[in-house]
């Protein structure tokens, strides 16, 4: 194998564990008692027996039934409102337009991680003046049921005056577009330039001298590429359910990502100090970034605040749809210069994202992890926000990296084909590792690119044949690998001991892919318990400290801190306990794998807990913090395909996808986040888009015509799970709910140039993309 | 229990004077009353309203399964569980079924005194890592039950993807499908004959019977007549009254687009319409055999062309509600059955209260989404001619369905091609059917004729390619462009010619 000078040695992982015949395999490093382990979730049970309480499953007394007029146009000003009809509807309760929300302030607003446009978001919620995108909210309906509120939504009447609109990135960008902001000038480089347009920020990130450099290559490959908008597809509708209370107090009840961020946002869109709303997080059916925003929740507030009733909403799927953030449609040009030894010299690429109707995109982490795989040292990369007349987009998994990877992972897959070297081989040779500078200025800290690719090169999958294709078809494989940086942000965990030795622990994150699990177990290997003995929940706003949104691969490793903190907490307070039952002085106590001792004497955690009412009554171990040791990860994608010639239809025909965990505190929910990914990697890659029709609506809102994977288009995915611990953590933990899916993509596009020959420039790659790209169409 | 506003004209509709007992259904062993229930209301609406909120709603379309409930149906001497969506299940079909949701199945009380904290299929669920978010699950239990008690078809091939089959209708977004289908391959089957099993046990229980009662609303009625006469009687008495089969087009007008019929005359329980049987013209199919009876009854002998198209029919959850009737009268020009009774040159049975009229498939479609049946009339059966072969030659029979997904997808194009062999292997008779390529399930008139007479291969069949490349305008739409569908007109033409050219 070749490597870099001037890489470090690998830290070689102690062991490898295989499970399910070599299916998913760890590479592990360091023993636990409770970590790595594989006990059935928490909320297992609750899950398949149906009995778990999600959003829309809210009952209160009196409730009412919410539904929400949205525009028919995808760009007009309202010029009038007239909802006496709808109001004379028996059964109707209340209506609220923008006119019931307090005046926004076109300012940007702090909601604890990343700000907001406070105008931008109230009008998002309820439209003021202009309607952006179809389906941007206008009015709102309570009433005895959900068929009344629909009914009275059509009996509204609303004036429009059609404006002329924009509907994907070309258009938008183009000389005379039409501006969805007319006031809103173009800000490059961080100055304002005074133009306006469509383009809201240019940014740029550059190292060294990229255009210098590109003259010392000798072997350059670039392209153009496009990707169409998309949506995270959780299967529970969107919903929020709201109380406001007498005493101008307002609880809203809601599937979310983040129930602080829930209360923070819904607190200034009504103008309310934090103090008077709580927000209380339901069991959540999936949310990907897509449940982070608030699109019901202030709606539901104002309905309830009119009809002095308990209100609840939930969208439909084509609301879902149309009215939610989806992940941004991208265009962007990449080029590498590499020499012909394969070492990447240079690189510069420009991306432009969609932002949907108002500004703010995912640009930045694009750019951020463009070329984070990579040790380049001249690059430069330009980023672009640009507004459409589409729904404002959201985060979803990974924002922004996955449409970077498409492109770039194109291109480097055609570098090495130009270069005559293995994909993961010419990978390798240039490989990022700890002390590679990124794009955006640091060092790569401890990272694992190193690792995982070599688990991919060394994997039975990506050593075996193709295999025969079926007759008509061709069979490619391809490789790419991605990049997230993860975060850290703030976390609170309150621990409490109980009598019979088992431990309450109440958390403020919002469990989406198992973290209820993965927190508590590392408290139990702190305290020294059993997974079963820490009873974790996920608790309201006031019953909790401030904690951050479930989301940027975060929750296993800053909330798990704040568990680990929170532990050691209750460790100490016990400590002194049992010394007071020894007639000891605390410093004489140790404590060890759920042992207290002193000399010879020793005592369980669940004994010295029976001794709490007799040494000073209860205990409970509390964290806040805000941790900033959160380490990025890898992962690669190694698939085969088999095209149909004549129908254009690829399927998948093994997948195998290696990652950085760091730590996988409970394996079989790590691989459960790749294998998820993968999937959605798929969909995205082959089948899913935002289909518009020439008026810019969305022609597929049904989940029949937006096409998310089946069990039946989706392979046994083979998991790897690399462990180079973070030093950021005291077992190890990177997150891993993200990197997964930034490089699906561009693997599905890898292996189809590999079957049939042809570059694919554009998502979604679907049976008609692959026979134009073959020519036959 | 929400209740719907009234549409508008249905206060004239008579109501009848009941005689037979009130309607009711039972859900999880407890009867529940259908009285006064507004017959639009779905089974997932109602379910929840009786507190069993494992039933979810993820579309209201029948794409995405959460809602997936199963239900017991009378099979061969005894029952069996199929799995529906309950989204496409409406209160007015209600009468008599028998419905279970995922709270049910735990803790179980067996006969040995013992309880099961889990259903075996729960566990298998919750232990290996099929539930993430959690809000597919439920419905992924449903299926799997189903599945569990279901004994694999003796006799039967096995299916390409047995556990993609038990799973394709239901979605999750979480899990990447893995651990789900270890479940489904490890469990598919496993409860066939568990003794002590109260769910395996109650499938020797004879069915309640299916009472023809009318579920009436406040002012909405769905009438259930057991008979076809009745049914006719019905119709010509309210002719304005929407008929239904089995809900799952009907189904997606009401609960994703909120439509209101004034009335509605359900069939489920018009037993004449559910046969399927063999005489000296043909073979005759009742209009209310469902996807999942017929797919059971056909295979590689008997109608091989349909038995080549149905599995990529829908899902299960469909296959079992769907019915062949609904799919003719749907008259979507996508409709797979619809493509291939026109190239099996069947004939449909209309029955007006006159008699019985038969028209041939390739009349039956009058315009996009029309057909010869009068709003006094019911289909009754399709009839499917037999084949003749003349001696020494043979019949080549084909179909293929192009979609973007493998299943619950709608067909972007659809063939379906019934080619007659001389001895000699020149063409005698073709017919060429094609669905997604013309507002109407449409043959190649012109390419069929210059079929005629030529040998069935490559170059034999040249000529008679390239006025088929002619033959359709087709357009675009969300699922292809044109430019893909006419290509695929050719390119499905090719390949059945490859693989049927060798006998
Ligand atoms: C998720 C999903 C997937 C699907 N996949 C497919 C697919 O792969 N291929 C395909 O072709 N279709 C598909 N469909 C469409 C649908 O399932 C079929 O058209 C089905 O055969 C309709 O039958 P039904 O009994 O449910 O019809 P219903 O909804 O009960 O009725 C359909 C229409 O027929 C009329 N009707 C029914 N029976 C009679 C009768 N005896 N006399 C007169 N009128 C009658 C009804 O009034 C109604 O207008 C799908 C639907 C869904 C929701
Ligand atoms: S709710 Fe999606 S299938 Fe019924
Ligand atoms: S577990 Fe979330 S959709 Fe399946």
């Amino acid at each position: 194998m070749t490597t870099t000078a001037d890489r470090p040695a690998t830290s070689s992982p102690t062991r490898v564990i295989s499970i399910n015949d070599g299916a998913n395999i760890i590479v592990s490093h360091g023993d636990y008692a409770v970590i790595g382990t594989r006990p059935v979730r928490h909320d297992g049970v609750d899950k398949v027996t149906g009995r778990a309480v999600y959003g829309g499953d809210t009952r209160l007394n009196g409730l009412l039934f919410g539904k929400v007029l949205r525009s028919p146009h995808v760009h007009a000003r309202i010029v009038s409102i007239d909802t006496s009809k709808a109001r004379a509807v028996p059964g109707v309760h209340a209506i609220v337009t923008n006119a019931d929300l307090p005046t926004a302030e076109d300012r940007e607003v702090n909601l604890g991680e990343g700000g907001g446009n406070l105008k931008y978001m109230s009008d998002n919620v309820l439209a003021s003046d202009l309607v952006l995108y179809k389906g941007h909210a206008i009015a709102a309906v309570a009433a005895i049921n959900v068929h009344v509120a629909e009914a009275a939504c059509a009996l509204i009447e609303v004036e429009y005056e059609v404006l002329p609109a924009v509907h994907e990135i070309k258009a938008a960008i183009a000389e005379g577009a039409p501006l969805v902001h007319p006031s809103l000038t173009t800000k490059s480089l961080g100055k304002d330039t005074g133009v306006h347009s469509n383009i809201t920020n240019h940014a740029r990130l550059q190292i060294g001298d990229p255009d210098a450099a590109f003259a010392r290559a000798d072997v350059i490959a670039e392209g153009e590429f496009t990707t169409t908008m998309v949506h995270q597809g959780y299967i529970e509708p969107t919903n929020a359910t709201a109380m406001w209370y007498a005493d101008g107090k307002v609880t809203i009840w809601t599937s979310t990502q983040g129930s602080f961020a829930a209360r923070d946002s819904t607190a200034q869109i009504l103008g309310l100090p934090v103090s008077r709303v709580k927000a209380v997080p339901q069991e959540i059916g999936g949310g990907f970034g897509g449940k982070i925003n608030v699109y019901l929740e202030p709606v539901a507030a104002l309905l309830s605040r009119a009809s002095g009733r308990p209100v609840k909403l939930i969208m439909t799927r084509a609301e879902v749809f149309q009215a939610t953030g989806p992940a941004p449609g991208s265009y962007s040009k990449v080029k590498f210069g590499a020499t012909k030894d394969g070492r990447l010299v240079a690189a510069s690429a420009e991306i432009y994202m969609e932002s949907g109707a108002y500004p703010g995109s995912d640009t930045g982490a694009a750019m951020r992890c463009l070329y984070s795989p990579y040790k380049i040292d001249d690059m430069r990369v330009d980023g672009y926000d640009v507004l459409t007349n589409r729904p404002k987009t959201a985060p979803y998994r990974a924002p922004g990296a996955p449409q970077a990877a498409f492109a770039s992972e194109q291109v480097i897959d055609d570098l090495a084909r130009k270069l005559g070297m293995d994909p993961v081989e010419f990978r390798l040779l240039n490989a990022a590792h700890e002390g590679t500078r990124l794009v955006n200025g640091p060092l790569h800290k401890k990272v694992g690119g190193i690792e995982v690719l070599e688990q991919t090169k060394a994997h039975a999958h990506y050593q075996s044949d193709l295999g025969t294709p079926s007759p008509g078809t061709k069979r490619g494989r391809g490789v790419a690998i991605g990049y997230w940086f993860n975060i850290g942000l703030p976390s609170s965990v309150a621990i409490s001991v109980n009598a019979d030795g088992s431990v309450t622990l109440v958390e403020g994150s919002t469990d989406i892919g198992g973290s209820r699990a993965s927190i508590a177990m590392q408290a139990a290997e702190i305290l020294g318990v059993r997974a079963e003995d820490v009873r974790p929940s996920v608790v309201d706003t006031d019953s909790i400290g401030y904690t951050g949104v479930t989301g940027g691969s975060r929750t296993t490793y800053a909330t798990g801190l704040a568990a680990i903190e929170a532990a050691r907490h209750v460790i100490a307070q016990m400590t002194a306990r049992v010394a007071k039952v020894w007639s000891v002085s605390p410093d004489e106590v140790s404590h060890d794998h759920g042992a207290f001792r002193a000399g010879t004497r020793s005592m369980s955690f669940k004994d010295a807990a029976g001794h709490l009412d007799e040494t000073g009554g209860p205990i409970t171990g509390t964290a806040s913090l805000d941790p900033q040791g959160h380490g990025g990860a890898f992962a690669t994608v190694t698939c085969d395909v088999e095209i149909d010639v004549e129908t254009g239809k690829t399927q998948v025909l093994k997948w195998t996808i290696v990652q950085d965990a760091g730590k996988a505190i409970h394996p079989s929910y790590v691989e459960g986040q790749f294998q998820g990914a993968s999937a959605q990697g798929i969909g995205w890659a082959l089948s899913e888009e935002y289909f518009m029709n020439s008026k810019g609506e969305m022609t597929n809102t049904s989940l029949l015509d937006y096409r998310l994977p089946t069990a039946f288009d989706v392979p046994m995915i083979n998991t790897v799970i690399v462990e180079v611990p973070n030093p950021g953590h005291p077992f190890g933990v990177r997150g891993v709910g993200e990197a997964s899916i930034v490089p699906p993509m561009a693997a599905v596009a890898n292996a189809i140039r590999d079957a049939i020959g042809v570059r694919m420039h554009a998502l979604p790659m679907n049976p008609g993309a692959i026979l134009h790209a073959l020519g036959t169409i | 229990m929400s209740v719907r506003e009234a549409g508008a004209g249905s206060s004239a509709i008579p109501v009848r004077t009941r005689t037979a007992p009130p309607p009711s259904f039972t859900l999880n062993g407890t009867a529940v009353s259908l009285e006064g229930i507004d017959p639009h209301e779905t089974l997932l609406e109602l379910a929840r309203g009786q507190g069993y909120t494992s039933v979810k709603e993820g579309c209201a379309e029948g794409d995405c399964g959460a809602c997936t409930v199963a239900v017991r149906q009378t099979f061969a001497r005894g029952s069996t569980y199929r799995a529906v969506v309950s989204c496409l299940t409406l209160a007015g079909q209600l009468s008599g079924v028998e419905a279970w949701t995922a709270e049910a199945l735990s803790p179980a009380p067996l006969p040995d005194g013992t309880v099961e904290d889990l259903h075996p299929l729960q566990a298998a669920i919750a232990d290996g890592g099929g539930t993430q978010c959690g809000y597919c699950t439920p419905g992924f239990a449903m299926s799997l039950f189903a599945a569990y008690y279901t004994a694999p078809r003796p006799g039967a091939a096995p299916e390409g993807d047995p556990a993609g089959e038990v799973l394709a209708g239901n979605l999750c977004r979480c899990t990447g499908y893995r651990a789900l289908r270890e479940a489904a391959t490890a469990l598919a089957g496993a409860g066939v004959g568990r003794s002590g099993d109260p769910f395996w046990e109650r499938l020797a229980r004879p069915m309640p019977p299916h009472p023809s009662v009318s579920v009436e609303g406040r002012d909405v009625i769905a009438f259930r007549p057991s008979t076809i006469d009745e049914a006719i009687q019905l119709k010509i008495a309210h002719p304005e009254a929407r008929i239904v089969a089995g809900a799952t087009d009907v189904g997606v007008e009401v609960s994703r687009g909120g439509r209101r019929f004034p009335a509605f005359i359900m069939l489920g329980a018009v037993d004449q319409l559910r046969d399927i049987g063999r005489d000296d013209t043909g073979l005759r199919i009742g209009a209310g055999v469902t996807i999942a009876e017929l797919k059971v009854w056909v295979s590689p002998v008997t109608l091989p062309l349909v038995h080549r198209l149905l599995p990529w029919f829908g899902s299960r959850q469909i296959r079992n509600r769907a019915t062949v009737g609904g799919n003719l009268m749907t008259a979507s020009p996508v409709g797979d059955l619809s493509v291939a009774w026109l190239a099996l040159d069947a004939k449909a049975v209309v029955q007006a209260r006159t008699g019985t009229r038969t028209v041939p498939i390739s009349r039956f479609f009058t315009g996009y989404r029309q057909t010869v049946v009068g709003p006094n009339e019911l289909l009754m059966a399709v009839r499917v001619p037999p084949v003749v072969v003349p001696p020494g030659g043979r019949r080549v029979e084909w179909a293929h369905k192009v979609a973007r997904r493998d299943r619950v997808d709608i067909s972007t194009v659809v063939a379906a091609f019934t080619v007659t062999l001389n001895d000699r292997g020149v063409v005698t008779d073709a017919r060429l059917a094609y669905g997604g390529v013309a507002p109407v399930p449409a043959r190649a008139a012109r390419a069929e004729s210059a079929l005629v007479g030529a040998s069935w291969d490559a170059d034999g069949t040249a000529a008679a390619r390239a006025v088929l490349a002619t033959e359709f305008a087709p357009i675009d739409d969300v699922r292809a462009s044109v430019s893909y569908r006419a290509r695929l007109v050719t390119n499905l033409f090719d390949r059945c010619v490859a693989e049927t050219s060798a006998p």
